[in-house]
């Protein structure tokens, strides 16, 4: 079924929404909470609670590409659970990673607090990506979006691991330059 | 800020950013399927082509009694020896100026490090197709010489030996003379801990670390870990971030632990440690 039926189906409060959202993205969502979680038990329930949350939000929503809506809902999720996942002692994964790695760019910047100043990083890292060469951008979105290993993404893209590794470094050295400059003198420092 | 946040934020970008990276994929395979094919059209049309030649004039294959063109004289070469060394060693490329894109050395794993460990074996060739293969050369490790020198610095660190966690993965910063080595518990939940050393050697007690770290710092226990000089937990200041952060000094090295563990489990595990170097690690 194509995505403009199945947002129909949930403008019409139709459960067949929900069936007809698991069928076509129900493994890319489990793929992306897996990613984060490593846990097949919790990336399901992120899954699951997908649907729900995509039920109360269309409508009034209307995703432009359900896809991407319904993903962003996992990861969200995804990313909320691994909190808990640390309070029950249980792993963290890639996503333990690929945090550490992005305490590089963060480090030194500004605590962010206030809608306003929360909307303001989300631009710069909007345009930041966006400004980014093809390959770099590819490989930084694989990496701090869907959470995958440095091995899938070399895969992904025919590169060696090592050549991956370099791209992203090179990236997050250019995002900490940026925040650091932008946050910094927002914050008056 | 903190990377826990950053990696929120990332859920902020473009549709098309996010896009891009899945078509991106779907292009280079549909090149690689376009180049095969190219390649097999080549071989094909090259078949036809000698196949033809041979219809129209069967004497078109190599004529073993037809004069041959004397083969060009070339010129002798430079017989001098490049320099063995092009990468300065380990000690004086941590004071190289900071470079756009920071020199590390990977081994996912211990095979990788152990085929590095081999490789100054091989022939000139089969070596530089090695070191170019695994993008070492683009890491400033180019000759026999480099390679030596950078299992000298790993075999200059304590490699801990974990039980039920093997060897992950090991980065080699050469701009900030740190080793990371990264451990991961095989399984579905695949809990991790990392020991980030310093290279070089410090002899720094419990209260300057502390000092040097700020606030949010407290001591734990050190009974029953005489291999570490003292431990200091550092609050992450973000509950959600699922690692925990001590502070250490492993055998004179520096050593930051980061792990999803709890404080506990930890604290078990290092009791159990043992600690050899990387070129005697014999696995879990």
């Amino acid at each position: 079924m194509d995505d403009g039926r199945i947002i129909e189906l949930y403008f019409a409060r139709d459960v067949r929404a929900i069936t007809e959202s698991d069928a076509k993205y129900g493994a890319y969502c489990f793929t992306a909470a897996n990613n984060i979680l490593s846990s097949r038990e919790d990336s399901e329930e992120c899954v699951n609670d997908t649907w729900l949350r995509a039920w109360n939000a269309i409508p009034p929503k209307r995703p432009q590409v359900l896809k991407l809506f319904l993903v962003r809902i996992t990861r969200n999720l995804s990313l909320d659970r691994l909190g808990s996942l640390r309070a029950k002692k249980r792993g963290g994964g890639e996503a333990a990673l690929a945090i550490e790695e992005l305490g590089e760019c963060a480090a030194g910047t500004a605590d962010v607090f206030g809608e306003v100043m929360e909307r303001e990083v989300s631009r710069l890292i909007r345009g930041f990506v966006h400004s980014l060469p093809e390959t770099d951008r590819a490989v930084f979105v694989r990496r701090y979006f869907f959470v995958e290993s440095v091995k899938v993404i070399a895969q992904r893209y025919g590169m060696s691991e090592g050549s991956v590794m370099t791209r992203l470094s090179r990236t997050r050295k250019k995002l900490k330059e940026l925040l650091n400059k932008e946050l910094n003198e927002n914050d008056g420092k | 800020m903190t990377g826990n946040e950053l990696l929120r934020k990332m859920n902020d970008i473009e549709d098309s950013d996010i896009e891009l990276s899945e078509t991106l994929a779907k292009r280079r395979r549909g090149l690689t399927r376009w180049l095969s094919a190219a390649a097999a059209a080549l071989v094909l049309g090259a078949g036809i082509f000698a196949a033809s030649r041979l219809w129209k004039d069967p004497g078109y294959q190599h004529d073993v009694s037809a004069p041959t063109p004397a083969p060009t004289q070339i010129a002798p070469q430079a017989t001098a020896e490049p320099p063995e060394t092009t990468a300065a060693p380990y000690e004086t490329a941590y004071a190289m100026p900071t470079q756009d894109t920071p020199m590390q050395v990977i081994f996912n794993g211990i095979e990788e490090y152990r085929d590095f460990a081999a490789s100054p074996e091989l022939d000139d060739d089969a070596f530089r197709e090695f070191i170019e293969s695994r993008s070492y050369d683009m890491n400033g490790v180019n000759t026999r010489q480099d390679v030596n020198n950078v299992l000298e610095v790993m075999d200059s660190v304590p490699m801990p030996q974990i039980a039920g966690f093997p060897f992950w993965r090991s980065n080699l910063r050469l701009d900030t003379g740190d080793v990371t080595i990264a451990f991961k518990a095989e399984g579905d939940e695949r809990h991790y801990i990392g020991f980030n050393m310093s290279v070089s050697q410090s002899d720094e007690t419990a209260e300057e670390r502390a000092a040097e770290a700020g606030h949010g710092i407290e001591e734990v226990s050190v009974e029953g870990l005489p291999e570490l000089r003292y431990l200091l937990r550092a609050e992450s200041g973000d509950p959600a971030n699922p690692n925990s952060y001590y502070y250490t000094n492993i055998r004179s090295h520096r050593v930051t632990i980061v792990t999803d563990l709890a404080e506990e489990e930890l604290l078990s595990i290092l009791q159990g440690c043992r600690y050899t170097v990387i070129s005697e690690y014999a696995g879990d």
